[in-house]
C-alpha cells in the first residue's frame, strides 16, 4: 500500500518535528541502502529513516507512525544475517545509530546502561579505558560492527556461550517503546524481579515486540588469567570426542572452536598458522578463571587431547600468540568470501555430542547437490555453521544452496536441535519456525506478539510464517 | 430436572477418584489465606493436566497450581478458588543427559531427589542448597533466586526447556536439550516466573554442572554491617569467584552460626563467604578472603568445609506453606551497594514503630530477606504504610519489595508484588490471550481477574 503524497509530506514534516530536520532522510537515494543488510534479502522501499538520539525521540516517531497506520522497524547497523533489518512493507526506519552513548557504569553493582546504538567492541573498549578491570562478555562475530541494540534483539550468540552464555543472560534491564508508542521499563539494577522475565522475552524478539531504548547489562570482572590452545585432529570426529572428554572431565572451557580441514587451508593463506596437510580438524581451546591449578588443568586438557587422537597442542605463550590464533577463526568468513562472490552462512545447533555426525551429514547434503562446504562450529554448544560458496546469480547455484539449507534445518531438528543457534529467523527461516513448533506452540507464540503488537506495525512479517499475517489481516476482528 | 455432576464428580470421571480428594482434612492442606478449595486434584500425566485445565477453563473454575507448596504463601488471598492442582505426582525424571549436561524432569519432581541422582555421576542442578524439597516446576514458576548465583547464574540462566499445560487444553513445549536456540520468542522468559498465572508447567529442561570437588566457607564477624559490606564488596570486586556472600545482621548472624555448628562470634553483623570448585583453587581464595575481612576489623574468620544440613535449611528461611500469623517476611531487591542504605532506612523506619527484624543479605545479587514478628492484626494499618514507603524509595531505584508471606490483614492491604507498572500492563495483555477467562490463580498476584 503506497501513501498518498500529501500524507506523506505531512508525515515528513512531522518526523523532522520529531527528531530534527537533518535527522530524517527520505530522497530516492538515502533510503535506498535501507532496503539493505547483510543478508541475502532484500528489503522493500521506505518512507524514510529516522535518527532518533533519545527515548522521547523513539516514542514520538513510533507514535506518528501509529497515528499514519505506517509500520516501523527498528535497524542497528545492519549486519543481521536473517533479513530481519529489512522492511517488507513501506514503513519508517528508525535507525538507533545516534543513540550511542554509554550511560552508567557501576562496577560495584555490575552493571552498566547503555543506549541501543552503541557497538559492542565500542562498549568493550569504553569499560576497559575505565580500567576497572571489568568487561561485556558476549562477542558475537560481528561485535566490531553490531549494537547493542541489535545483539538484544537478536540475542546474539558468540564464541564464549558455552562458560558465558548468550546475550540475554547478559541483560538486566530494559527501557522499551511498545508498538503503541508507550515507553516502559521491563527488569531492573536487580537480579529476581517479581513476575514474569520479561526482559528476557524482549531479548531475542527480533524488534517485533517493540523497540529497545536503553539496556542495562551485566558486566563482569576480567578473569584473572586466560590461556589459549590450539590443538589438531586427524578429524572432525577426533576433535568433538575430545571436546566430549574435557567437558566429561569436569572442565569447562572458556571456548571451544572448531574448524574442519578446508577452512583452516582457506584461512591459513591469509594468517599462516602453518596447518599441516594431515590435520583435518582443529580446535581452539580457551580457559579462564583463577591462575592457581590453571597449569593442571591446561595438562589434563592436553592429555584429553591426545587420548583422542590429538597430533599436536600447542600453548599461546603470549597475548600476540593467543591473537593469532584466534584471528584464524575469526578470519574464517572472510577467507571463505574470497574465493566465491557469496557465501550461505548458516546456522543450527544440535546436542554437542551429536556435533561430528551433524557436520558429517552436511558435508553428504552438499557433496548430494553439487555444492562446496567448509565447516566452522562452536563445539562447546553444538552450533554449526556451515559456510557454502555459492554463486547468487546462477538459478541452479541459488537453488541447490537454498536446497541444501532446509535439508541441513531438518536434519539438526531430527537431531532434537534447533534452526538457528543465534543468528535468529528473521526472513531466513520464517518459513521453516514450523519445523520446531507444533501449530499450538506456533499460535501461542503468536498470541504472544498480538497481544502486543495486534496490528503488527512493529518490524512486521517477520519470524512467523507469513500465513498468521495473511490471516491475521483477513479475519474480521471481535 | 437432570442433577449436573458437581465438579468434584466431574473431576473424578475424569481422572479417577483416587486421584482426586475432596474432604475437609485433605482440602485443608491447600487453603491459601484460610481458604480451600472445592477439591484437590493430582494428575500423573501431562495430559491429564491438560484435560483438567481444558475441564476447568469450560466450567469457568478457578485453578490455583501447587508444586511442593513451600512457595505459597507468595501470593494474594485469591479472589476465588476451586482446584488446588497438585503436580506432586508428575514427578518423573524424564531424561539425564550426562554427556551434554542437561537434565529433564517433570514439574513435581523435588530438586533435592535429582541431585541425589546426579551426583551418582558428578553432576549437580544448583538451584538450591543441598535439602532443597522444592519441585522444579515451582522453582521455575516462582523464579526462585539462586543461592550460588554468583557461580551458577540464576533460574533464567539454567533453564533451557519448558513444557506446559495451558487452559485450551493444548500442551506446549518451548526449547531444546541445545543451549543455543533462538527460534523465535524466547518463551522459556515468559514462563519463568510466571506464577502459575498463564499455564501450568509440566516439564523443565536444564543445563547441568559438574560437581565441585570441595567447598569452604569463610565467616567473620564484624562490629557493624557496613563493615561487613566492604569485606563483601572488596571480594565481589576482586578476581576471586565466590559462590556465596551473604550478611547477616544482628542476632540472625549467631543463629546461623550456631545452626552451621561454627563457634559463635559476637559483632553485630556476620559476613558467609563461600568458595567451590578444585581444590587448587580454593586455599588462595580462603587466604585471601580471611585478610579482606582482617582488612574490614573483621573477627573470628573461621573456614568450614560444606554446611551441615540444618545450616543449609537455615539459610532457605523458609517460606511457610500457609499464612503464617506470627511473622511477616519481605524480599527485597536492591543493588550490592544499596543494601547498607536500605538496611539502615529499614531499622531507622521499624525503630519508629517499635518493631525489630531479621535481616539476611545476598551480596552477590543484591537481594535482603527479611522477616519480622507480626505485630498482630491492629497494626495492619501501620505496617502497610511502612511497607508502601519502603517500596516506594525502592523503587525509584527499580528495586522491588515482594511480600514472602503475611497474615491477612496485611495483604489485604498491601500488593503482594507491588506497582509493577508497565510491567503489570504487558503481564495482564499476555494472559489475556493465554488465559481469557482468567481460570488461572485469579487475584493472587494481578490486580486483573
Amino acid at each position: 500500500m503506497t501513501m498518498q503524497d500529501k500524507q506523506r509530506a505531512k508525515l515528513i514534516k512531522a518526523l523532522r518535528g520529531a527528531v530534527g530536520t537533518e535527522n530524517v532522510l527520505h530522497s530516492q537515494a538515502e533510503r535506498f541502502v535501507y532496503g539493505y543488510d547483510a543478508s541475502v534479502f532484500r528489503g522493500t522501499d521506505v518512507l524514510a529513516v529516522a535518527f532518533p538520539v533519545n527515548t522521547e525521540q523513539v516514542s514520538r516517531l513510533v507514535s506518528l507512525a501509529r497515528e499514519a497506520g505506517v509500520a516501523v522497524i527498528a535497524r542497528g547497523a545492519g549486519t543481521g544475517l536473517n533479513g530481519g533489518s529489512l522492511p517488507l512493507e513501506e514503513g519508517l526506519i528508525i535507525a538507533c545509530s545516534r543513540m550511542n552513548k554509554v550511560l552508567e557504569v557501576e562496577p560495584a553493582n555490575r552493571v552498566a546502561v547503555v543506549q541501543p546504538g552503541v557497538v559492542n567492541q565500542d562498549l568493550k573498549e569504553h569499560l576497559n579505558r575505565l580500567g576497572y578491570g571489568f568487561t561485556y562478555v558476549p562477542d558475537p562475530g560481528s561485535q566490531v560492527v553490531s549494537t547493542i541494540g541489535g545483539n538484544v534483539g537478536n540475542n546474539a550468540g558468540g564464541m564464549h556461550c558455552l562458560k558465558y552464555g548468550v546475550t540475554s543472560n547478559h541483560i538486566q534491564a530494559l527501557q522499551v517503546v511498545l508498538p503503541d508508542g508507550k515507553i516502559v521499563r521491563l527488569g531492573g539494577k536487580t537480579a529476581n524481579r517479581p513476575g514474569m522475565d520479561l526482559t528476557g522475552l524482549f531479548v531475542g524478539s527480533e524488534g517485533t515486540l517493540g523497540i529497545v531504548t536503553e539496556i542495562t547489562v551485566r558486566i563482569l570482572p576480567l578473569p584473572e588469567t586466560v590461556v589459549t590452545q590450539l590443538a589438531l585432529f586427524p578429524s572432525v570426529q577426533a576433535a568433538a570426542n575430545a571436546v566430549s572428554g574435557i567437558m566429561a572431565a569436569g572442565i569447562l572451557p572458556a571456548a571451544l572452536e572448531l574448524l574442519d580441514r578446508k577452512v583452516m587451508a582457506l584461512v591459513d593463506k591469509h594468517v599462516r598458522i602453518g596447518y599441516p596437510a594431515e590435520a583435518g580438524a582443529s580446535l581452539i581451546i580457551e580457559l579462564d578463571g583463577l591462575a592457581d591449578g590453571m597449569d593442571s588443568e591446561l595438562r589434563r586438557v592436553a592429555e584429553i587431547c591426545r587420548a583422542h587422537q590429538a597430533l599436536s597442542i600447542q600453548t599461546a605463550q603470549n597475548e600476540e600468540e593467543a591473537g593469532k590464533l584466534w584471528l584464524s577463526r575469526r578470519a574464517a568468513y572472510g577467507a571463505v568470501a574470497r574465493i566465491s562472490p557469496t557465501v550461505y552462512v548458516m546456522d543450527c545447533s544440535v546436542p554437542r555430542n551429536l556435533l561430528a555426525e551433524a557436520i558429517t551429514n552436511v558435508i553428504e547434503i552438499c557433496e548430494r547437490r553439487g555444492l562446496d562446504v567448509v565447516n566452522v562450529a562452536h563445539a562447546g554448544d553444538g552450533n554449526l555453521h556451515p559456510l557454502i560458496p555459492f554463486d547468487r546469480d546462477d538459478p541452479t547455484s541459488r537453488e541447490q544452496a537454498l536446497a541444501a539449507h532446509s535439508e541441513v534445518m531438518e536434519m539438526c531438528v531430527a537431531m532434537g536441535g534447533s534452526i538457528t543457534g543465534e543468528h535468529g529467523v528473521g526472513v531466513e527461516k520464517q518459513e521453516y519456525i514450523d519445523l520446531m513448533y507444533s501449530p499450538a506452540e506456533l499460535s501461542t507464540m503468536f498470541a504472544v506478539k498480538q497481544a502486543l503488537d495486534e496490528q503488527d506495525r512493529c518490524n512486521p512479517r517477520k519470524i512467523f510464517p507469513l500465513a498468521y499475517f495473511d490471516q491475521q489481516a483477513d479475519s474480521p476482528r471481535g | 430436572m437432570t442433577a449436573s455432576p458437581s465438579p468434584v464428580q466431574q473431576v473424578e470421571r475424569l481422572l479417577g477418584a483416587p486421584l482426586v480428594a475432596s474432604t475437609p482434612e485433605r482440602l485443608a492442606a491447600f487453603a491459601l489465606d484460610g481458604h480451600g478449595p472445592a477439591l484437590v486434584a493430582f494428575p500423573e500425566t501431562p495430559e491429564q493436566v491438560a484435560q483438567l485445565l481444558a475441564l476447568a477453563n469450560s466450567e469457568g473454575w478457578a485453578v490455583v497450581p501447587w508444586g511442593g507448596g513451600h512457595g505459597m504463601a507468595t501470593g494474594a488471598t485469591p479472589a476465588r478458588y476451586d482446584v488446588a492442582l497438585s503436580l506432586a505426582r508428575l514427578e518423573t525424571l524424564l531424561d539425564h543427559d550426562a554427556d551434554n549436561l542437561t537434565l529433564t524432569g517433570e514439574a513435581g519432581l523435588v530438586l533435592d531427589e535429582a541431585n541425589r541422582r546426579l551426583a551418582e555421576v558428578r553432576q549437580i542442578l544448583p538451584l538450591g542448597l543441598p535439602g532443597d524439597r522444592g519441585s522444579l516446576g515451582g522453582i521455575v514458576a516462582a523464579a526462585r533466586p539462586v543461592p550460588k548465583r554468583l557461580l551458577y547464574g540464576d533460574v533464567r540462566d539454567m533453564l533451557i526447556g519448558i513444557r506446559v499445560a495451558l487452559p485450551d487444553g493444548s500442551l506446549v513445549r518451548y526449547g531444546r536439550k541445545v543451549i543455543k536456540n533462538v527460534a523465535g520468542y524466547d518463551m522459556n522468559k515468559l514462563f519463568l516466573g510466571s506464577q502459575g498465572l498463564l499455564g501450568v508447567i509440566v516439564e523443565a529442561t536444564f543445563k547441568l554442572f559438574a560437581l565441585p570437588d570441595e567447598e569452604r566457607y569463610v565467616t567473620g564477624a564484624f562490629a557493624d554491617l557496613a563493615s561487613a559490606a566492604a569485606a563483601a564488596g572488596a571480594l565481589l570486586g576482586s578476581a576471586l569467584l565466590p559462590a556465596t556472600l551473604l550478611l547477616f545482621d544482628g542476632n540472625l548472624g549467631e543463629a546461623f552460626l550456631g545452626a552451621a555448628r561454627l563457634p559463635r562470634c559476637g559483632g553485630q553483623a556476620l559476613l558467609l563467604a563461600g568458595f567451590e570448585g578444585r581444590s587448587a583453587t580454593l586455599r588462595r581464595q580462603e587466604e585471601r578472603a580471611r585478610e579482606l575481612i582482617a582488612d574490614q576489623g573483621g573477627q573470628c574468620a573461621t573456614v568450614a568445609g560444606a554446611l551441615p544440613e540444618e545450616a543449609c535449611a537455615f539459610l532457605r528461611l523458609p517460606t511457610p506453606a500457609r499464612a503464617d500469623a506470627a511473622a511477616l517476611r519481605l524480599r527485597l531487591g536492591v543493588t550490592p551497594q544499596g543494601i547498607v542504605p536500605t538496611v539502615t532506612r529499614l531499622r531507622e523506619s521499624l525503630a519508629e514503630l517499635e518493631l525489630e527484624a531479621a535481616v539476611m543479605a545476598d551480596y552477590g545479587s543484591g537481594t535482603l530477606r527479611i522477616v519480622l514478628p507480626w505485630p498482630g492484626d491492629q497494626a495492619a494499618q501501620t505496617c502497610a504504610a511502612w511497607i508502601e514507603a519502603m517500596r516506594a524509595a525502592l523503587m525509584e531505584e527499580r528495586g522491588y519489595l515482594l511480600i514472602e508471606a503475611a497474615p491477612p490483614a496485611l495483604k489485604a492491604r498491601s500488593h503482594v508484588w507491588g506497582d509493577l507498572e508497565g510491567e503489570a500492563e504487558i503481564m495482564a495483555l499476555i494472559k489475556s490471550r493465554l488465559d481469557p477467562k482468567g481460570i488461572l490463580a485469579p487475584g493472587r498476584f494481578l490486580a486483573l481477574p
